[in-house]
């Protein structure tokens, strides 16, 4: 007992000495985001009077609580349509006999290699023409199909490994629909894979400028991260750095607190006992 | 458990405590603008009695419209910025169906969007573009307005507005100018026995050698932000180049010129020989242009090339106090002829793809903003960060004043790349870059060039 | 009989996510590759030209000269990335006290944006003032690598700020499959007289092995699709030392304006990643059942 108290605490201490080298960048941007605003000396001399100019100036730049609605909005629609069709054809695609399922796994894989930046202009074209150019939809279908490819990928790999088809197959002729045990069985037992991808794909989401770039024109429509574009600068126009940092931090905070809840998730034995079946 | 839950109050806590700071100063903010938006209507009144202006009988549009305007980005102060509040604020008191939605994008990102909205058919109604070559394609496919027949046009410097004329239509309205320039740490100068700036090539490396032997390092350049490769090449390129053939650039697209001429294998070459003769800081290529900035505000390096455009970063109190100054680098030998680079920054374009309304309504603004007796005029001469090149209107920079009186009399030049199809600057900056490393020479930067030249213009 | 019915049923399960898919997805991946057979710089007109573009690439050789530092930005991604975020996935999931806390701090580079990533970084690798110089001076060292503006590692460079960056998210996922190995299995391995590191060499990584392989083919693809870190960091520089594929496109297209040419090459990479894809999941696949 006593042994292994002591390997923690060891482990602890390297843990801590390890993120603290690790998250070392951080720290720049943590203690450059409370400088004055024309502060520029070498970010490496961490310790200045702190000022809270850069987070005030940035926070009425970015219009914040316009800018935070919009972020949540678009995200979270975003992320419940992609779970959902995820899940969905993922599922589908795991239990599918044949050359049937093979051949969809393949096809949405595909979808990873292309690079958005590549098919920019047609996506542009598609998007107009359905009519729903500089709306928050236009940026919502695009993450939701960027993110699709892998989302199913992992899904359908997820499920593969770790549902049992027995159980299906017990409830099947129980005489539960399809529909029935997706939803009673399948998605209670993927719920670490569905976790992992509210993370894993709602962040880049959050923090994507990419396509709210090209498709929201109008800046009552902005997130977050796009109104922090407007802090960069360019080869004539120097770019703000502590305003930056602090913009980047007061954008970052509201995931950052949603993460803090999401991951107790992964603790262990939340669903290893019925995966064991 | 409750670690985390106390982690997470304190979080909260300081989020809370940030926000609620903020809401207070930006209350306290807005009744400053509001003080400051009457003192302004007051004034505008006063002018309208006066009369004079040449927007004052104009008429708003019909039904109300949104306009939109594309800007690069904004140095973002505490400030009112101009395009950001200043504009839509002032047009829409004045023609209340017009309102003005601002979108600012970094550069890159810029002209990739810009040119991406009209590929697909619906651009910006107003936006700023560059000049030349660069504005070329977007005339050419017939999707900015010819403005040949705007009547404040010739109060606009005629030379500037020839950058944005094509087959004898203006297009664009230039907002300004600015110029590629050395920046010198006067007091390291004057240390070395320069009270002065150099004039020709002799006394730039004299200077140069003796900064190198007093300790100093006399030069420091961002290379890892390869276009500030741009900055030091076109200068030494102006006299270098054009001095003798002030034709160089149209004669590349005739065969009568080529970048493998012995004029850029010695702008190369000369630039190449500040590197190889420990001039430049070490390991430039690893610096930022930012990076590279602060070492000159520090006092650490006596030099750097950059422009007019950097008069706010490079003012900017670093961590030694030093009197500041700008020349241009004399590529010129002793007796011969010297060019300086000026050139136009860029200027105001609008949409042909736009209905009637809207491009009548950019019309009244158009009219109202350069009118020298509106308010928005008068916001636009004290906010700009550019030279403003319109008949009667000064820069209030003593220094940037100084630099284009003294070199008046001698003949300038565009910044280079204006005159080539865009990629062959990207070109050159890469493979100079090898020559820093010592993997590339002089010739084949300029051979890389006019091939790169020869695939683009054909 | 039952059989037809229930395929039907997961076919109807498909549909959502193939509507997505094709609108946003396919059809604009199609017209990119029409694009490709024509000269269109971008904007205003162009005309067909059938496969002149192609030519024009393969006599430049333009695909093999940018696919050399691909691949090796790629291997690197996929393999340190890897290793990096096992290790971390492995420590995460022991029973410590205080991994609540180390379970929230080591997702932290996920949240932050590209750009100020990339920035960062250039503070960690500057020459002068920059994090490793410093430290390098403050141990009394001398010839602090100068790891940006070197030729032979300005790539590894980005790549590393990459793998940086993507580490909470592979770790994640490595998460989640850790919680589908019971404690049993482990304990039992023990029992029979498996130290801990063959516990984890025999048992855990071949019962991960369904997670490896996502996690593989993630740093396979984001590694082919480098351009981000590239863009922000070394513009492809010095020379050419670390313009990889993505950023070879981005150039062409966007500066050069050379966009079907560009819409050329970009067809051209995505067969050979999807090759390339697909062997090393046959490849990963087959191991999986040997384990």
């Amino acid at each position: 007992m006593r042994k292994s108290t002591r390997n923690e605490i060891l482990v602890t201490i390297g843990l801590t000495v390890f993120f603290l080298v690790f998250l070392s960048p951080i720290f720049i941007a943590l203690f450059g985001s409370f400088r004055e605003l024309d502060d520029t000396s070498n970010y490496l001399q961490l310790f200045h009077p702190l000022h809270l100019e850069s987070y005030i100036t940035a926070f009425e730049r970015m219009n914040y609580f316009r800018s935070l609605g919009n972020s949540l909005t678009i995200t979270i629609t975003s992320v419940v349509v992609l779970l959902t069709c995820c899940s969905m054809a993922g599922y589908a695609i795991a239990r599918l006999k044949g050359k049937l399922g093979s051949f969809f796994q393949i096809f949405f894989l595909a979808g990873m290699i292309v690079s958005a930046q590549m098919s920019i202009i047609p996506m542009y074209k598609v998007v107009n023409g359905l009519g729903i150019g500089n709306t928050i939809i236009a940026p919502i279908c695009l993450y939701v199909t960027s993110a699709l490819p892998f989302s199913i990928f992992l899904y359908t790999n997820f499920i593969k490994s770790g549902v049992p088809y027995s159980l299906e197959e017990a409830a099947r002729i129980d005489g539960a629909s399809i529909p029935f045990t997706f939803v009673k069985i399948v998605i209670p037992l993927t719920k670490p894979a569905l976790v992992s991808l509210i993370i894993t794909q709602g962040v880049p989401i959050w923090n994507d400028f990419f396509f709210g770039m090209l498709f929201l024109s109008s800046p009552t429509k902005k997130t977050l991260p796009l109104m922090m574009l407007n802090f960069i600068g360019d080869m004539e126009n120097a770019t703000q750095w502590n305003m930056l940092f602090a913009a980047c931090f007061l954008s970052a905070l509201p995931i950052l607190i949603i993460y803090a809840f999401l991951q107790r998730y992964f603790v262990g034995g939340l669903t290893v006992g019925a995966v064991k079946g | 458990m409750k670690k985390k839950l106390i982690s997470l109050l304190m979080t909260v806590a300081m989020a809370g405590s940030v926000l609620m700071g903020s809401s207070i100063v930006s209350a306290a903010e807005n009744a400053e603008t509001e003080t400051e938006a009457a003192a302004e209507e007051t004034e505008e009144s006063a002018d309208e009695s006066t009369g004079g202006g040449t927007s004052d009988g104009l008429e708003d549009v019909s039904e109300p419209v949104t306009l939109s305007l594309m800007v690069t980005t904004r140095p973002s102060t505490d400030a009112k910025d101009f395009y950001l509040d200043w504009l839509p604020e002032l047009v829409h008191e004045r023609f209340p169906n017009i309102t003005i939605e601002v979108e600012q994008l970094p550069t890159d990102q810029y002209k990739q969007t810009v040119r991406l909205r009209f590929a697909s058919g619906e651009g910006p109604d107003l936006f700023t573009w560059w000049a030349k070559k660069q504005a070329e394609d977007l005339v050419q496919a017939e999707y900015v307005r010819d403005l040949s027949d705007f009547n404040l046009l010739d109060k606009f410097d005629a030379s500037i507005t020839s950058a944005y004329t094509f087959d004898d239509k203006v297009y664009g309205l230039p907002l300004g100018t600015s110029f590629l320039t050395t920046w010198y740490n006067k007091d390291m100068f004057a240390e070395v026995g320069y009270d002065t700036y150099p004039t020709n090539w002799d006394e730039f490396i004299d200077v140069c050698q003796k900064l190198k032997d007093a300790g100093y390092t006399p030069i420091t350049c961002g290379d890892n932000s390869s276009f500030v490769i741009q900055f030091a090449m076109y200068q030494i390129g102006a006299s270098e180049i054009y001095a003798e053939n002030p034709d160089f650039d149209n004669q590349l697209y005739t065969g009568e010129t080529k970048f493998t001429d012995e004029c850029w294998v010695d702008t190369v070459s000369k630039l190449q020989y500040l590197y190889d003769n420990g001039y430049v800081v070490e390991d430039s290529l690893g610096l930022s242009q930012d990076q590279s900035r602060q070492l000159f505000i520090d006092g650490e390096a006596a030099m750097i090339f950059d422009g007019s455009f950097g008069y706010t970063q490079l003012m900017n109190e670093g961590a030694a106090d030093f009197e500041r100054g700008m020349f241009c680098v004399p590529s010129n030998a002793e007796g011969e002829d010297f060019v300086y680079n000026w050139t136009s920054a860029n200027a105001l374009f609008t949409s042909n793809l736009s209905d009637e309304l809207h491009q009548q309504a950019c019309d009244l603004v158009m009219q109202y903003w350069f009118d020298e007796s509106s308010p928005l005029f008068e916001a636009w001469v004290e906010n700009t960060t550019d030279i403003i090149a319109f008949e009667g209107v000064s820069d209030s920079r003593e220094m940037i004043n100084e630099y284009l009186d003294r070199y008046k009399d001698f003949q300038n030049i565009d910044n280079l790349n204006n005159a080539w199809p865009e990629g062959v600057s990207d070109e050159m900056c890469s493979r100079f870059q090898e020559v820093i490393t010592g993997d590339a020479t002089a010739e084949d930067v300029c051979e890389a060039m006019q091939a790169k030249f020869e695939e683009l213009a054909g | 009989m039952i059989d037809k019915r229930i395929r039907n049923v997961l076919l109807i399960f498909i549909i959502p996510a193939l509507v997505f898919y094709v609108v946003f997805w396919i059809s604009p991946v199609l017209m990119s590759f029409y694009y490709g057979l024509t000269n269109w710089r971008g904007l205003g007109t162009y005309d067909f030209i059938g496969l002149t573009n192609y030519e024009n690439l393969i006599k430049q050789g333009t695909l093999f000269a940018s696919m050399g530092n691909t691949i090796k930005y790629t291997l690197f991604v996929v393999i340190w990335g890897n290793v990096q975020a096992l290790a971390l996935a492995m420590i995460l999931n022991m029973k410590l006290r205080s991994r609540g806390i180390f379970r929230t701090v080591f997702y932290i580079p996920a949240l932050f944006s590209t750009i100020v990533v990339a920035f960062l970084w250039s503070y960690v690798y500057a020459p002068h003032y920059g994090m490793i110089s410093e430290i390098f001076e403050l141990l009394g060292l001398s010839g602090a690598p100068n790891l940006l503006g070197d030729r032979s590692t300005s790539l590894f460079a980005a790549a590393f700020v990459e793998t940086w960056k993507t580490s909470g998210t592979m770790t994640i996922i490595y998460l989640a499959g850790l919680q589908n190995i019971s404690d049993e299995v482990i304990e039992s391995a023990k029992i029979d007289g498996c130290t801990g590191w063959q516990a984890i060499r025999y048992v855990k990584i071949p019962m991960l092995s369904n997670t490896i392989t996502v996690n593989v083919m993630l740093g396979l693809i984001g590694g082919f699709k480098s351009f981000d870190y590239i863009f922000a960091l070394t513009s492809g520089g010095p020379g050419d030392s670390s313009s990889t594929l993505m950023y070879t496109i981005y150039k062409m297209a966007f500066v050069e304006m050379q966009y079907g040419k560009a819409e050329a090459l970009a067809a051209m990479a995505f067969v050979f990643i999807l090759v390339v894809s697909i062997a090393v999941l046959t490849i990963m696949k087959r191991k999986e059942l040997e384990a």
